[in-house]
């Protein structure tokens, strides 16, 4: 070989290095995440990537051949993409719900019982363990398999949750990479096969999310080491002032419960050094209510929901119509299980809001030696029973965990430990009616083909946790609530403080009788309402605690209720949106009045005008009601910081509704003195100092008083992405409403369903998701809600009698058929 | 070279409605470099601009037909303030691949023949 040959051949071999080193580092790059970065060559591909997920996902075929079906489903798609299913038996209606569900939101509906099960580690990796360790603590696996084993041996529900995963199954195995949802390809990873576990844990993470919020426990021992028994009950009742209860005053009680035990003495647990409350955990704020046609304009009974959740996208709900020859119900569903859980039948209509009574107890644990084998119980040694749970990471990892359970439940937290939820008092075992065998879905499939009021009772009993207010009307004119669940018999003041695991004296003593729950149906006031308030007056015989819901939104519901004649569907509409915040109403006119006019600034004196003139009510536009909540705050933190000492996180302060009683009936306590100065401050002091720093704050923060100052702006409101991936979420809305009115949009939280029903034949309803029907963050249907939510609109629900009924609002018609 | 480009982007098309690889825009330039080797220039030239073009013009093809909004969203995750800049960088994405590896395949083929 000659030398020039020798020399080209060398910067051949050069070239070629060059070549493939850049190549492999280009694929390297662009074919894994790098961190929170997606694979951008697999995401970019035009082919399969993220530009395969676009508007063509909206198309629906014209048929479709689906092992597993027994006959033809014909499913019709409404203009706002609400799938219409109409089956020849109840096997292929939750096959073919199982079905459309996934092909909108399958990926919502996997990432969700993945976050319930604590299994994220496995697709996110190792950054999400603290929190999946938890979910394993809390024992949301175990509850989930409690409940599935209900579930399969009911047959009703065992064919609607096999059918439904099957349908499920379906839609992924004809599943490609191109086809495959946006975030598996943003997040790199593959959906799994469905498995009716995976409904149960999604009940169980609703169960879960509505009983656990606000764990009040630990914070009141806290309390009440420092200021007493006395003093902690006073400014933390366990039953709210000025409620006007679910139950009206004009039922009378007439049981009589089993025997109650008396309280054993009291018990004083170890705390922990810090006690922070979640910050988290924001006030929501569920309304029902139902009125009887002798108060509407057509006679016909009105039945009205709105469940406030945290709010995400792709949409916490997915409506749905279920028609087959034994069922035909419109409503909302909980993507990943079947049947409907909020709505209406030609004959009923139910809604829900969340009981509040507390379900969950903690109960100090003393184990025998440093094994952690056997804890004290009656004086004798009893064995815990060790739990491993495995824990498994993307990055290839495989972590053994371990739980150990008392017959109170999970001792979730050591001492020691990190604390995931800080609100869980560590060393304690937990009791949660969530892990006891109930069927929760048997309640709802009964009450999809209910028919009247005998029906929806019998229904609820199936109805264990979370506890929940069942409101109802039914077209032959009755209406009713229950304040339904399984709800332990409590010795006054059971379960409000830390308990002493070691004697029986603090376990739960049985539950209260169905009958005897909270109920009221056909009252002579001609309506019922629920908004997460105190349920009955003092005469109900069971104790109650909770974490219940100051007396605005029921106090408001009920006024309008009341003074209400010829409510029409219209009227209903209107007053979902309303957004005066009864607390404002009565602490802004004393606030004012002790104000001292003299020697305030012009702008100081535009500010008061613009309160003076306010009607209370939260409108984005306005500027009142950010003055107002800033001076309230200001005011609430001045009254009680010097006695509540800690940082923000730590710092427990009497809620709004008491701060609000005593500003009215009281003013000279003592708290209103500031403890750290030497003048006795009083609550005009405290008012005006509270009024200029707020003018001061909220010209700092938005400049000077104007338009910029305004209440949706400055409150704003988010409705993130459920991964929080940023893009797909909507940010920044500028809302009407406040947790204490009924529109109680704050936040991240809000209406995650807006519902009216109007029980005439054939029955009318309306409804709006905060969102859409789609999960496809590159569809028109992800988020085409929004607007006319946050403006007040509301759809026509279509609710039809069969595929073929003539009328609008059709968008694309599927045949489904079995293989033949 | 218009006779190689053409070839690259009809192969690299049918192996992309075929399977869901991203790579193919690597392997198909290299095989390209190995087995139809014209000039360095033109080979590579061939390859990047034959990838670059099925990137480009598949990624527009989607963005007009249902694929706004997904590139609205896409483009705000990606901080980039508009969407074209999504099919720019789909289009440099097939550049640099496609020049790369066919650049890899061209000196391959050169390091291991006799002449």
């Amino acid at each position: 070989m000659s030398e020039r040959n020798k020399h080209r051949r060398a910067i051949s071999i050069s070239f070629f290095i060059l070549c493939l080193i850049g190549s492999a580092g280009l694929f390297y790059l662009l074919h894994f995440p790098h961190g929170t970065i997606p694979p951008a060559g697999k995401l970019l591909n035009p082919f399969a990537g993220f530009w395969q997920n676009g508007e063509k996902l909206n198309h629906k075929p014209p048929t479709l051949v689906l092992a597993g079906l027994r006959d033809s489903v014909t499913v019709i798609w409404d203009d706002r993409l609400v799938p219409h299913i109409f089956a020849e038996n109840e096997g292929d209606l939750y096959f073919a719900q199982g079905y459309v569900t996934a092909s909108e939101r399958l990926w919502q509906m996997e990432f969700q019982i993945l976050a319930a099960a604590g299994r994220l580690s496995e697709v996110i990796g190792d950054e999400l363990l603290e929190y999946d360790r938890f979910r394993r603590r809390i024992g949301m696996i175990p509850a989930a398999r409690t409940a599935l084993a209900e579930m399969l041996a009911d047959p009703e529900t065992k064919a609607a949750i096999e059918s439904y995963s099957a349908g499920v199954n379906a839609y992924i195995d004809q599943l490609d990479e191109a086809s495959r949802p946006l975030e598996y390809k943003l997040l790199d990873y593959r959906p799994r096969s469905w498995e009716p576990l995976g409904s149960a844990l999604l009940l169980k993470q609703m169960a879960w999310n509505l009983t656990a919020y606000a764990l009040d426990d630990l914070k009141l021992t806290v309390l009440r080491e420092r200021l007493g028994q006395g003093e902690t009950e006073r400014l933390f009742p366990a039953r709210p002032p000025r409620t006007t209860p679910i139950v009206p005053p004009e039922v009378k009680w007439h049981i009589e419960p089993p025997p109650i035990p008396k309280p054993p003495a009291p018990f004083t647990p170890r705390l922990p050094e810090r006690t922070d409350h979640d910050p988290k955990m924001t006030a929501r704020g569920s309304n029902n209510w139902v009125v009887a046609g002798k108060k509407t304009a057509h006679g016909y009974p009105l039945l009205c929901n709105d469940p406030h959740l945290g709010l995400n996208l792709p949409s916490v709900w997915f409506e749905i119509q279920l028609h087959s020859p034994s069922v035909n119900v419109y409503g909302v569903s909980l993507p990943g299980a079947p049947g409907v859980i909020i709505g209406f039948n030609d004959s009923i209509a139910w809604g829900l809001t969340n009981a509040e009574t507390d379900v969950i107890d903690f109960y100090e644990i003393e184990f025998r030696d440093k094994s952690r084998l056997e804890y004290r119980y009656n004086d004798t040694w009893h064995p815990v029973d060790i739990r491993p749970e495995r824990l498994l990471t993307r990055e290839g990892d495989t972590i053994i965990d371990t739980v150990r359970w008392t017959h109170h439940g999970p001792v979730i937290y050591e001492w020691g430990e990190k604390r995931h939820w800080s609100t869980i008092p560590p060393g304690t075992a937990m009791r949660w009616t969530g892990h006891e065998p109930s069927n929760e879905l048997k309640a709802l499939l009964e009450l999809n083909r209910g028919r009247n009021h005998t029906d929806y009772l019998a229904a609820l009993n199936y109805f264990d946790c979370p506890a929940q207010n069942f409101v109802f009307a039914a077209s032959s004119g009755d209406i009713a609530i229950v304040h339904n669940g399984r709800l332990p018999i409590r010795w006054p003041g059971q379960g409000r403080y830390i308990g002493d695991g070691r004697r029986a004296s603090f376990d739960w003593d049985g539950f209260i009788p169905r009958e005897h729950l909270p109920r009221a149906v056909n009252p002579d006031q001609g309506f019922l309402c629920s908004a997460n308030q105190f349920p009955v007056d003092a005469g109900y015989p069971y104790y109650l605690d909770g974490n219940f819901a100051p007396y605005g939104r029921s106090g408001r519901i009920n006024e309008m209720l009341a003074s209400g004649d010829s409510l029409t569907p219209g009227d209903m509409i209107m007053m979902q949106q309303d957004c005066r915040n009864p607390l404002a109403a009565e602490v802004l006119p004393p606030m004012l009045a002790r104000l001292d006019a003299t020697g305030l600034s012009e702008t100081e004196q535009t500010i008061i005008d613009s309160l003076e003139s306010w009607k209370y009510r939260y409108q984005r536009d306005r500027v009142a009601p950010t003055v107002f909540e800033s001076w309230w705050h200001r005011l609430q933190k001045n009254i009680w910081d010097d006695e509540f000492p800690g940082t923000e996180k730590s710092r427990f302060r009497p809620r709004r509704d008491i701060t609000a009683g005593l500003i009215r009936e009281d003013s000279t306590a003592a708290c209103y003195d500031d403890k750290g100065t030497a003048p006795v401050e009083s609550l005009t002091d405290l008012i005006e100092a509270s009024f200029r720093e707020t003018a001061d704050a909220l010209a700092e923060s938005h400049g000077p008083f104007g338009p910029a100052w305004r209440w949706g702006r400055v409150r704003g409101a988010d409705i993130h992405h459920l991964a929080r991936i940023p893009g797909l979420g909507r940010t920044d809305l500028e809302t009407d409403g406040h947790y204490d009115a009924i529109n109680a949009t704050y936040g991240t939280v809000g209406p995650s369903w807006r519902m009216v029903v109007e029980l005439a034949r054939p029955v009318r309803a309306w409804g709006i998701l905060p969102g859409g029907q789609s999960g496809h963050p590159g569809s028109k249907y992800y988020d085409n809600g929004i607007a006319d939510w946050i403006d007040g609109h509301i759809y026509e629900l279509f609710f039809w009698s069969s595929p073929n009924e003539p009328g609008e609002g059709r968008l694309y018609r599927t045949t489904m058929r079995g293989e033949r | 070279m218009i006779i190689r480009l053409i070839g690259v982007l009809l192969a690299m098309l049918i192996i992309h409605l075929l399977t869901p690889f991203w790579w193919t825009i690597l392997v198909v330039p290299f095989m390209l470099g190995v087995f139809f080797p014209h000039g360095s220039w033109s080979t590579i030239g061939a390859g990047a601009i034959g990838a670059a073009l099925l990137w480009s013009l598949g990624a527009l093809y989607y963005w007009i037909n249902g694929g706004t909004i997904i590139a609205d969203r896409i483009a705000v995750m990606a901080g980039l303030p508009h969407p074209w800049l999504l099919i720019a960088a789909t289009t440099l994405v097939g550049l640099l691949s496609g020049g790369l590896a066919a650049g890899a395949g061209y000196f391959l083929r050169r390091a291991l023949i006799k002449n």
